[in-house]
Formats: structure tokens, C-alpha cells, sequence
């Protein structure tokens, strides 16, 4: 290119942008724009009251994306505490890609490090999944041939990015279901804990993302099969599984295998 | 390059495609005359995202409009981008592609806004290069969204409409003109609209958009596209129609979004404008 551009304008530009992105002041009990940041740039019958459009608008439109790429977590605080949860978290990370969708990767591993273990960072991680599995690349399921069944056992199955297993002690991914039915504002408690850790795959399909119940023993064996090939994956659950257990396992196995294929939760092996 | 209207009638009127409208898309396939998308929310497309697009481009011509492009930014253009937004052109067949004159991002930081700048001689030459350099790389028509804006700076030399008609002049490029924008800058900075129009070359008019504002209560307005488009933009719009029409038109709304026969009626006010 013939013409850069003029050195005043990253001057400009650097405080500018370092206006409109104050956080907005919350003493009042309402989101109100920093109004005493001001550029001298800026003319003077425009300044302070027009920037705080752009501060306003700013802080608000990224809370939106925040709220709709984790709906769980923002009903479970509530907007208001939800907002200084993400303010937090756009303060330490400022969007960097042109891509607006992107401006809450990381919020789920953000959060688990400034709030409390609990349902909230575990809603967070609810979250992330469905967006990790909606944004995920085209896949081709894996459909194992009769020519790799002499194999198939020491291979390793690779996991399809397109699919997330997520855990809950709480009824978090019912209670994901039933706001997205019912869009509203409210905070809501989270559900009493369950007495056992459950799991769920969450698995794109065509047109639309389907979440279906794992039993435990099945969890376990699909994140074993994540990490190893499939006859030690098998032997490793056996190792953890009760005598009573160990009598149906073979059947077991067997079944959820072929769910796990007929779901399409693997792309290849290796 | 192709001819900038070899696709779109001149007379067609378009609306903005949002998520919320594919279902009834999809069960109706309405009577429009194409739509408009925003080009980043399929840059990196989710698949079935991406899958909802090529059914809808099966059967309407799809222009794309971004808001990422950052023209004006104190850095250079950055070319991943445009080779992401050349790769999906070439694959929608898009007829032209638009973005805003205006700054996005600096220093690393994307603001997703729309932001302006002062406006002088030396930035036409940066902006004009850049817009250059864009249609040149996307192989069809580049068409310059003039800004609303809230602000205005010490610096400029310029009116608004200089600085708008001369990067498109000196571009080659086209313009994308939003009368909204024009009535919501000539109300927040006190200027006459119809100064605006006349500085307008129509024969360089791709599209024209019209939208909805909100005044806020110390009488800012602010471009907020979650209403109707107000009476005295459609007579903007009249204004604009009659100087330089045909051109193709487009509502935009992007908040508090209606359902699809609520947006089309209210696109169809544009026909009523040009009698």
C-alpha cells in the first residue's frame, strides 16, 4: 500500500478505544456508562454523553453475546451478577477476532478459576460444550468395515469434535433445556444435587443437536475410549467394575460400542 | 468486473436474513427479491449454519454486508480476512459485498462496533487504497456504507459527505448508502440531510439501506435497527429515491427482531415511498 496511515490515528484510535472500553459503572444499582472518560479529540459539544453511546453500547452488545453462548449460567447468577462475572473476564481477555461468536471462548476455564467449584462453573462448562459441538468443524462419523473388525480391538477410536460428554451433580442439562424453552431474565436456583455424578453426550446432527443420557459404566468407558485403544479401555473398565458388574459386562460393552458408533461419536481410528 | 446490478434489479427490495427467519424461510420461501447477510457470521461458519445459507442461496440471490473489515483502522487490512471473505463470494456467487467506512478495531482490540473518524483529506487516501485494494482482491463490486455516528472530532476538514464521496470516487469502488445513517448523524450533529443527498453520485448507489432508530431521552439518536424505520427516513428515502432512484433497497433489522411477514410489510413500505 501507497498510504499508511498517520501515526495521530493510532494515537486516536488507541484512546478511543480505551474509552469506550471503561467498564461500566454499577454503583447506581444500573449499568451506567463511564461518562468522565473523554477524548480530547472528540469535539466538544460531542463528548462526553455522545462516547458513552459507544461505551454503552460496547459493554452491552458483548454481555449479549455473552448471555446467549452460556444461557445456563447467566439465569443461574442472574444477569446482573453474571455481568461483573463476564466484565471480568473481557477486562482480562478484550475481543481479539472480527468474529464476535468467538469474544466467549475460555469463559467456561475463566470462571473455574474465579468462582468456587459448584454449579455455576459447572454450568458454565454445560455451556461451552453445546458451543464447542454447535461451532465444530463438518465431520464424517466413523462406520467400522468387516475388513477392520480383525483390528478394531487394539485400535484407538477418535473422538468426533462434533460431540461432548458432560457431567452434572445437579439437573443442569434438564434445566438448560427448559430456559432455552422458556426465554426470561429471572435467576434461577440450581437444582438439588443428585447422589450421583451423571452424564450426558451432547451429539450434532444434521439440523440440529440432540443430548442424550449415558449410563455411568457407559460414560466411563467412552472417555476411556478417548485416551486409549479400545481392548485396554475395555480392560480398564473391568478392572473398576464390581464381580455382579463384571457378569454382564461383555454384553454391555458390546451394546454401548455400537450405540456410540450408530451415534456417530468417533471420526476414525488409529 | 461484473455489472453491479447484472443480478439484483435495480427496483428490488431485500431484507436482512437473521437466524430467526430461517424456519419460516425454510416452510414458506417468501417473495423476496434477495436477501443480505453479514458476512462474518459465516466466515467461520458453524456447519449448520453453513448448510441453512446454501438452502437459502439456492433460491435468492444473497449479498454479503460486513462489519468486520475495519477500513479505517490505524493498522493494515488484515488479508486472512479478505481471503476468508473472497472464498465465500466466490462461493454464494455473491453479487457484490459491502462493509462500513469506519474503524472496528486497533491495537489488537476488536470493539464490534462501528466507530468514526475525523474526517480529513490524508484518511480519503488511506480509506480509498484499502477499498481499492478489496474489490480488486474480491473480483466483483465493493460497495462503502456511510456511518451513523454519535461523535465528531476537532480534527476533520471535511464535511461527513465529502469524505464519504470521495474515498468512493477515488476507490473506484461503490457506495452503499444508508439514509438512516444520513438522518441519524444530521440529527445527532445538526446538519442538512438533503446536503447529504446532493453529494450522493446515484450511479454509484449498489444498494440503499433503510432501518429503525431509537432517540433516547437526551435526544441522541442512536442506530439501534430495532424499530420501524421512522416516517421522516422513509421521506428521506423518498427524497433520495426521486434524485437518484432505481437503486436496490434493503431494510435492516437486527434487535427485537419481527417475524418475517411483519419485515416484509414493512420492506414493502419502500414502494410506497417511490410513488
Amino acid at each position: 500500500m501507497k498510504h499508511e496511515a498517520p501515526a495521530w490515528l493510532a494515537d486516536l484510535q488507541a484512546r478511543f478505544g480505551g474509552a469506550i472500553r471503561t467498564p461500566l459503572d454499577r454503583a447506581t444499582g444500573t449499568l451506567t456508562a463511564a461518562t468522565h472518560a473523554y477524548d480530547e479529540e472528540i469535539a466538544r459539544e460531542t463528548r462526553a454523553e455522545r462516547l458513552a453511546v459507544y461505551n454503552r453500547q460496547y459493554w452491552f452488545r458483548l454481555f449479549d453475546v455473552m448471555h446467549r453462548a452460556f444461557p445456563l449460567t447467566t439465569r443461574l447468577f442472574g444477569a446482573w451478577a453474571f455481568n461483573e462475572h463476564a466484565a471480568r473476564f473481557l477486562i482480562a481477555r478484550p475481543p481479539r477476532s472480527w468474529d464476535v461468536d468467538r469474544v466467549p471462548d475460555g469463559f467456561d476455564a475463566f470462571l473455574a478459576t474465579t468462582h468456587p467449584a459448584g454449579p455455576h462453573v459447572e454450568a458454565a462448562r454445560i455451556d461451552a460444550a453445546y458451543r464447542d459441538v454447535f461451532r465444530a468443524p463438518e465431520v464424517t462419523p466413523y462406520r467400522p468395515t468387516r475388513d477392520d473388525a480383525a483390528t478394531l480391538l487394539d485400535a484407538q477410536l477418535v473422538p468426533s469434535p462434533a460431540v461432548a460428554i458432560v457431567e452434572e451433580h445437579s439437573a443442569l442439562v434438564e434445566l438448560r433445556r427448559a430456559i432455552l424453552d422458556r426465554p426470561a431474565d429471572a435467576r434461577v436456583d440450581a437444582p438439588p444435587s443428585h447422589d450421583d455424578v451423571r452424564s450426558w453426550v451432547i451429539v450434532r446432527g444434521e439440523e440440529a443437536t440432540a443430548t442424550l443420557p449415558l449410563e455411568r459404566r457407559e460414560a466411563e468407558l467412552l472417555r476411556l475410549l478417548a485416551d486409549a485403544p479400545i481392548r485396554h479401555a475395555l480392560a480398564r473398565l473391568e478392572a473398576t467394575c464390581t464381580d455382579e458388574e463384571r457378569a454382564t459386562l461383555p454384553n454391555q460393552t458390546r451394546a454401548w460400542l455400537a450405540r456410540s458408533v450408530q451415534l456417530g461419536l468417533w471420526i476414525s481410528r488409529r | 468486473m461484473a455489472d453491479a446490478s447484472s443480478k439484483i434489479d435495480r427496483g428490488a427490495i431485500g431484507v436482512g436474513l437473521r437466524v430467526e427467519h430461517y424456519p419460516y424461510v425454510f416452510d414458506r420461501w417468501p417473495d423476496v427479491d434477495f436477501f443480505e447477510v453479514i458476512s462474518e457470521n459465516f466466515l467461520e461458519p458453524a456447519p449448520t449454519q453453513r448448510r441453512r445459507l446454501e438452502r437459502v442461496r439456492a433460491r435468492y440471490p444473497i449479498v454479503l454486508h460486513g462489519v468486520g473489515l475495519n477500513l479505517l483502522g490505524h493498522a493494515p487490512l488484515d488479508e486472512k480476512y479478505l481471503d476468508a471473505l473472497c472464498r465465500l463470494a466466490d462461493e454464494l456467487d455473491a453479487p457484490y459485498v459491502t462493509d462500513h467506512l469506519c474503524w472496528t478495531g486497533a491495537h489488537g482490540v476488536s470493539h464490534h462496533d462501528l466507530l468514526p473518524t475525523p474526517y480529513v483529506p490524508e484518511l480519503v487516501e488511506v480509506a480509498a487504497e484499502r477499498a481499492s485494494h478489496v474489490q480488486k482482491r474480491l473480483g466483483r463490486p465493493f460497495g462503502i456504507e456511510n456511518l451513523s455516528s454519535y461523535v465528531t472530532f476537532e480534527r476533520s476538514t471535511m464535511t461527513e459527505w465529502e469524505f464519504y464521496s470521495a474515498v468512493v470516487r477515488e476507490a473506484g469502488c461503490w457506495s452503499l448508502f444508508d439514509v438512516n445513517n444520513v438522518y441519524v448523524s444530521s440529527q445527532n450533529h445538526g446538519f442538512d440531510p438533503d446536503a447529504y443527498l446532493a453529494a450522493i453520485d446515484f450511479s454509484r448507489v449498489l444498494e440503499v439501506h433503510v432501518a429503525g432508530h431509537t432517540r433516547e431521552a437526551n435526544g441522541t439518536i442512536v442506530d439501534t435497527h430495532d424499530h420501524a424505520v421512522a416516517d421522516a427516513v422513509w421521506a428521506l428515502y423518498a427524497r433520495a429515491w426521486k434524485l437518484g432512484g432505481p437503486f436496490p433497497t434493503l431494510l435492516e433489522w437486527d434487535a427485537r427482531i419481527p417475524t418475517m411477514p411483519e419485515l416484509l410489510a414493512e420492506a414493502a413500505k419502500a414502494k410506497e415511498a417511490r410513488a
